[in-house]
């Protein structure tokens, strides 16, 4: 086992320049997860690591070993597809045992380590169908014995599970968490999903227009992004922003009065004339407060167990999630004031779109 | 109603058919006659002028003319004429005669009065004529050979024609210059038809006394020999000479004598400088060296009327006469042969028609006896022996003598159709009955009538098929029962395949064999089809890749072969393997390599068919790859290679078989289409050497047409393919359903 090294990686294709000079490091039995929305360079930045695409600049460390020139068959590496890229002449016996096949391992031996995957993933009685005769959720733990059965260093993961339906793939999500414990081995995944982000990763690196935005633990990136894209990209429904100015530590704007928890802010902004403020929508109250928001209710969605309201502030809409308990009374139309603690504001340079918030040490 | 309307619909087909076969034909009632020819341009510009210009002379009379395609002609007289269907006079060369003597179908100039009238042409000419005792038609025109010279280059060595061998030899010599590709004499030395002139010239004969073919005769030897001189040690003559190099060297001046009819002069480009003489003396015999000649006459068919043979005599008198023969040679550029004509100046004074008369009084009229067309073969291969220098020339004419004696021996003899019918009636009830319980199983009637209408769409291709496929094939097949000698058919029963199948006739190493052929066709298959699918899938392994740039342009470029017409690529591919002007032979000697004669031993002429064919077939086998190759998702090849497969094990574990399902079907079918490829064989090697190259298509062709019309023994062979084919893609069929 081994961890993963990227230093300044970059990569072009043609004119376009997809990956812009990405350093990352994995530890060693970790579960990273590069999310991004699509077109980020999430994938090509797996493929660099698995040797299918050489990068134009930067270096790659698999384990102490520079890898850069090594082919993928030496990398030591297992890689799971989207489309789970399973042979089709194959059975499911021989697909998990290619890996070995091909490389002249004796046929007892790529018997037991095939039996073993399966015996791990619950696949021993498919062992010697077809691929086109499993459902889809089979071929994904086939494609994932596939990986097992090798017992590579480092697992590379490109978005598997975005080709189940949402039921499957929540359980597929638990196994795989269940998987990365028994194996305690390196993986590296990708995913546009950040619900799989957030549940799955033990470190998220969130990627942006090929340049990494912010790496760290799932709740560190939601509570503490360290920029205006990072707030925005994780959490749903989305954090609610709005522009104005902060003077003695108050964020003012149209409708809202946010006094700023004086411990977050960074050195020396405790005045600033344009700054963004970003408030999570479930950190809102009903009733005022220090704190407060007020607008005109434009719309309930009574989900159940809570309700999403949208709220015109100002010219912004911002959707305030409350308990079912508290949304009662509230109709569309009428006015409302809310309060916010002030621990739960976050601010953000106008401009450069940095936190201007910190977690007090 | 529907089917009234149908039934019309069918009789106007029927009568368009009839219409469409039928050319202008003797009706009894008709008064004028029928005139069949195959001219076109010039010389029928002359037919119809000398015509006119009868007619008006004859007010009253009424001659239609009809012109029948050339490759049709001698065909059609055959079958048309018995029936009453042909013409009254028609037109051909006459080699025919011997045939059509013997079927009945042309009359003999005894019938018709003009028995006088046959004594003012040269008797060369009229020799041609007869068969058997008897004159038919007279003759109009020859076409023999002489000799042709560049007026420049001759003068450029001072000298004057040659009047001899020796002198033409000599002067050929001072002219050679292999090294810039110059010949002193250029023609076409390895057919027969222009070696007949040493022939005869020595003295040489083909026919005994009795019509016995018998080729191994000194005088036949010493010709060989003196034509293997002028290319093994004169060295004058250029290799593997054929009509259209002939025709280039000649007309580029880099030939100074060729040997040629006078068709030469036509394709001449204008304004080269030559000139015409006949050949000359054979130095060593002192005669002539006497061609081959072939007479163009008119004749009369049996099916003119008893009251027309007055007027059909008068006009054919006209038409071989000399104001007809001006005409046909000012106009019609032919190379007439009346005397008479040649008192008037325009034509004495015309050195090219006045140098073919005088080579047609001295020339070997083209002997007409059926058994003649079987001489040809036998007679080419011992010559193409000679000139390789494999065998002496003696050898080569006893092996060609024994190669006739087989062809033409004994007819096989007739046996008994009754069982065979027996046999054919008891299939034929079992299997309507098996296909009669078939329909009904399948509920076939009560299906047809639910939906006539589709039956209706199906009908047009139903018909179709039935015509052009099981019609000719259900002939073909009767056909193998018979065996065919000058126009008779006798029914053999399966004398043919015995014959065919025990090797009775040739030993299995003879290429006459039919497994010799055999195992030569599977062997070219095989090579044949895995050329096509590694040069195929190899390309499309390289096109696939994603870094090829242009791969547009190199698919397009590449699917070329394909689709030029596979005999131009064939002739193209024969003249690169050329021996002396090659391209091949020419790249190999950059590389010091000596001059290959491919088509000299069976090693290397198969090869040049194999490249051939590989050249034309890779392009398929590309497409249907690429095609294959882009339903295999990129991922694949991907998996594999992260999994630590080797390039080849990729190929051989994971694309190989995803393309199988694709390649198995393509495979089959290029293998038929391979076994089948008549075309390269023909054209590349033609068989050479000595018919070892044959495959059992081509071999077929060389029976129906070659060697004696023997149409049912090529039959046999046709049914003897189809069953091997239908064997092989039962067996394969298996196979390509399961994957």
């Amino acid at each position: 086992m081994a961890g993963v090294r990227l230093k300044g990686i970059r990569k072009s294709f043609g004119d376009v320049e997809v990956v812009k000079g990405v350093d990352l490091e994995v530890q060693d039995g970790e579960l990273l997860i590069v999310v991004g929305a699509s077109g980020c360079g999430k994938s090509t930045l797996l493929r660099l690591l698995a040797g299918l695409e050489q990068p134009s600049a930067g270096e790659i460390f698999i384990g102490e070993r520079l890898v850069n020139e090594l082919p993928p068959k030496d990398r030591d590496i297992a890689m799971v597809f989207q489309s789970y890229a399973l042979y089709p002449h194959m059975t499911v016996r021989e697909n998990m045992g290619f890996g070995l096949t091909v490389r002249g391992v004796a046929k007892s031996e790529v018997d037991r380590a095939v039996n073993n995957a399966a015996e791990l993933l619950g696949l021993t009685p498919l062992l010697d169908r077809l691929p086109k005769a499993m459902s889809g959720g089979q071929r994904q733990r086939v494609a994932m014995g596939r990986a097992i059965v090798r017992k590579p260093k480092v697992f590379l993961f490109d978005e598997p599970l975005s080709n189940l339906d949402a039921a499957l793939r929540s359980q597929m999500r638990v196994e795989l968490k269940k998987l990365h414990k028994a194996l305690g081995v390196t993986m590296f995944y990708v995913t546009h999903d950040q619900v799989e982000a957030m549940t799955l990763a033990d470190r998220i690196c969130l990627l942006n227009r090929g340049v990494v935005q912010q790496v760290g633990r799932p709740d560190e990136l939601f509570e503490w992004p360290m920029n205006r894209y990072t707030a925005a990209f994780l959490g749903s429904p989305g954090m609610n922003f709005a522009e104005g100015s902060l003077t003695d530590g108050i964020f003012e704007s149209a409708g809202l009065r946010l006094p700023v928890a004086a411990a977050h802010l960074v050195p020396g902004a405790s005045s600033v004339a344009s700054v963004v403020a970003g408030v999570r929508p479930h950190a809102v109250s009903v009733g005022a407060g220090d704190g407060s928001i007020s607008g005109q209710v434009e719309l309930l969605e009574p989900m159940g167990w809570e309700t999403h309201l949208h709220l015109r502030v100002g010219a912004n809409s911002w959707t305030l999630r409350l308990s079912a308990e508290e949304a009662r009374g509230l109709e569309a139309g009428q006015r409302a004031t809310f309060s916010v603690p002030a621990e739960a504001v976050r601010l953000f340079d106008a401009a450069t779109g940095e936190a201007l918030c910190r977690r007090p040490a | 109603m529907r089917g009234a309307r149908f039934a019309s619909l069918l009789r106007l087909l029927a009568l368009l058919v009839a219409v469409a076969f039928t050319p202008a034909c003797s009706d009894p009632e008709h008064e004028g006659l029928i005139l069949w020819h195959s001219y076109r341009g010039a010389e029928a510009e002359a037919l119809h002028k000398v015509v006119g210009d009868y007619l008006k002379a004859h007010p009253g009379e009424k001659i239609e003319l009809a012109a029948v395609p050339n490759e049709a002609y001698a065909n059609k007289i055959a079958s048309a004429v018995p029936r009453g269907n042909g013409p009254d006079l028609f037109i051909y060369a006459h080699e025919m005669v011997g045939d059509w003597s013997r079927s009945g179908l042309i009359l003999p100039n005894s019938l018709l009065g003009l028995k006088g009238d046959e004594a003012i042409f040269p008797a060369a000419t009229v020799q041609a004529l007869t068969f058997e005792g008897k004159t038919f038609g007279l003759p109009l025109n020859t076409k023999t050979l002489a000799l042709y010279y560049r007026t420049d280059r001759l003068a450029e060595l001072g000298a004057a024609p040659p009047k001899t061998t020796d002198e033409l030899v000599a002067l050929a010599s001072r002219f050679t210059d292999r090294s810039a590709s110059k010949f002193g004499l250029a023609y076409e030395a390895s057919n027969f038809y222009f070696h007949s002139a040493w022939m005869f010239g020595y003295g040489g004969a083909i026919f005994d006394a009795d019509g016995t073919p018998r080729l191994n005769r000194p005088e036949n030897a010493a010709a060989l020999d003196f034509a293997a001189s002028l290319l093994n040690t004169a060295k004058v003559v250029p290799a593997e000479p054929n009509g259209a190099l002939v025709l280039d060297l000649f007309q580029t001046g880099r030939a100074l004598f060729a040997i040629s009819g006078p068709w030469f002069a036509s394709e001449l480009r204008e304004g080269t400088p030559y000139a015409v003489v006949p050949l000359p003396i054979i130095s060593k015999t002192g005669k002539p060296a006497r061609p081959f000649m072939t007479v163009e006459a008119i004749f009369a068919t049996t099916q003119l009327a008893d009251r027309k043979r007055e007027q059909a005599a008068s006009f054919m008198r006209y038409f071989a006469g000399p104001e007809s023969s001006k005409v046909r040679a000012l106009l019609g550029h032919q190379t007439v042969i009346h005397p008479d004509a040649f008192r008037d100046p325009e034509i004495a004074e015309n050195g090219f028609l006045k140098t073919f008369a005088t080579a047609a009084a001295q020339a070997e009229p083209m002997p007409n006896r059926p058994e003649m067309r079987t001489v040809w073969e036998p007679a080419n291969t011992a010559l193409d022996k000679v000139l390789r220098g494999t065998v002496s020339a003696k050898e080569a004419l006893a092996e060609a003598d024994t190669q006739l004696t087989r062809l033409l021996g004994p007819a096989p003899t007739a046996v008994s159709p009754r069982p065979y019918v027996a046999i054919f009636l008891c299939a034929a009830v079992i299997g309507s009955g098996f296909f009669l319980r078939t329909l009904r199983r399948r509920r076939v009637w009560e299906r047809a009538k639910q939906n006539p209408v589709a039956y209706l769409y199906i009908f047009p291709a139903a018909a179709a098929l039935s015509l052009l496929v099981f019609l000719p094939f259900a002939v073909g097949s009767a056909l193998s029962l018979y065996a065919h000698r000058y126009g008779q058919f006798t029914f053999v029963g399966f004398g043919n395949f015995l014959r065919i199948l025990s090797a009775q006739d040739y030993a299995i190493t003879d290429p006459y064999s039919f497994y010799f052929t055999l195992a030569v066709t599977v062997l070219w298959t095989v090579v044949n089809v895995f050329m096509h699918v590694a040069l195929g899938l190899s390309l499309a392994m390289l096109l696939r890749d994603p870094w090829v740039k242009l791969k547009g342009v190199y698919r397009v470029l590449l699917i070329v072969p394909w689709a030029i017409p596979n005999y131009i690529t064939a002739l193209i591919w024969k003249g690169m393997f050329h021996v002396e002007f090659g391209a091949i032979n020419r790249i190999l000697a950059l590389g010091g390599v000596e001059h290959i004669d491919w088509f000299g031993q069976f090693s290397t002429a198969f090869a040049a068919n194999v490249t051939t064919n590989t050249w034309l077939g890779f392009p398929f086998m590309m497409v249907v790859s690429l095609g294959a190759l882009q339903s295999i998702p990129r991922d694949l090849d991907e998996a594999a290679e992260v999994d630590g497969a080797s390039r080849w094990q990729r190929f051989r574990h994971v694309t190989l078989p995803l393309l199988r399902p694709a390649l198995v079907p393509a495979i089959v079918l290029g293998s038929v289409w391979t076994f089948n490829m008549f075309n390269v064989i023909y054209l590349v090697s033609g068989g050479k050497p000595d018919g070892s190259t044959e495959i059992l298509i081509s071999e077929a062709y060389r029976w129906a047409f070659s060697r004696q019309y023997q149409y049912g023994y090529a039959a046999a062979y046709g049914v003897l393919i189809f069953l091997l084919l239908l064997a092989y893609t039962e067996l394969t069929r298996n196979r390509s359903e399961e994957s």
